[in-house]
């Protein structure tokens, strides 16, 4: 073997690391499915709670629902593709504020001091903590935006009348949970795309 | 004139570096995983993995996932070191090839 052939051999190394390691990374997964599936989630939960009038059942049965089958399906894309740090923290900020609103929502609804306003505020403000959270982590505006639109909504919440604070919850649900997962979603499936015209 | 740096034998073949520096990056991935991102043959790769494991460069755990078996393969850090030290080795070999 020539001194340039293992030079050019060497550099196909190098450049096989740089594209395992940049393939590694691009495992992480989009979470577009779990936005569109809590956003749906929200509003079975808001629909049973205005027409059947049951809200103190409707919330928790479709809360407890779309937690079970996040985590099934979670599970099942797990064993698909890796997980990355960068994943592991998204997963760790959406279980840690999950959490905090199921402990909120279920303390606040057991003991009756619910005051509508403070509590919905409340949960919008952790809905937008959790995405502002992860805009810093994946450095993306988009996520921001929705951070910002959560706590615009709490502190609107705040000063509405109580007609109103339904609309808003709605409103958020369609954007910042409907909205933005279909775009993710939308996004999975163009960046696929692309993969497999550049494979 | 300085000695020239030796490159691991183990990680030098290109599927195992690959492999290698497909775990550098994830926390731990399945067999079928690594075998769909290097386009490697089951058993090609098993061999391939058989070899790393043995060097200690990755940990293999199996357990089961939904009631389905997996095998998973993880980094050690003596793997980690030793990229490391070959990503290192290659860049002097190569010198100003790489800028």
């Amino acid at each position: 073997m020539t001194e340039q052939e293992t030079h050019e051999e060497l550099l196909t190394r190098f450049e096989l690391v740089e594209m395992m390691v940049k393939e590694g990374r691009r495992s992480t997964e989009y979470w577009g499915w779990t936005f569109v599936l809590w956003g749906t989630a929200y509003l079975i939960a808001i629909a049973w709670s205005y027409w059947l009038r049951q809200p103190n059942i409707a919330w928790p049965v479709t809360m407890i629902a779309a937690t079970i089958i996040t985590i099934i399906v979670a599970t099942n894309k797990k064993r698909a593709k890796p997980q990355t740090p960068v994943s592991r923290a998204i997963a760790g900020i959406w279980q840690a504020v999950g959490t905090a609103i199921f402990i909120y929502c279920f303390a606040v609804g057991a003991s009756g001091h619910a005051e509508i306003h403070t509590y919905m505020a409340t949960v919008e403000i952790l809905l937008g903590v959790a995405n502002c959270a992860i805009s810093l982590v994946l450095r993306w505006r988009g996520q921001f935006l929705i951070a910002l639109l959560w706590w615009i909504s709490a502190v609107a919440t705040c000063f509405v009348s109580m007609r109103l604070v339904m609309p808003i919850l709605i409103f958020d649900t369609l954007v910042g949970f409907l909205g933005f997962g279909l775009y993710l979603m939308y996004r999975e499936r163009r960046d696929r795309r692309l993969r497999v015209q550049h494979a | 004139m300085p000695d020239l740096p030796e490159l691991d034998p183990v990680i030098h073949g290109k599927l195992r570096l690959a492999v290698l520096s497909l775990l550098s990056s994830v926390d731990d991935a399945e067999f079928t995983w690594l075998r769909d991102k290097t386009g490697s043959t089951d058993g090609n790769l098993g061999a391939h993995l058989l070899k790393l494991e043995e060097a200690g460069y990755i940990g293999v755990e199996k357990k089961f996932i939904l009631r389905k078996p997996v095998t998973l393969y993880r980094m050690t850090e003596a793997g980690r070191n030793a990229l490391a030290g070959y990503i290192r080795a290659l860049r002097t070999l190569l010198g100003s090839a790489l800028n």
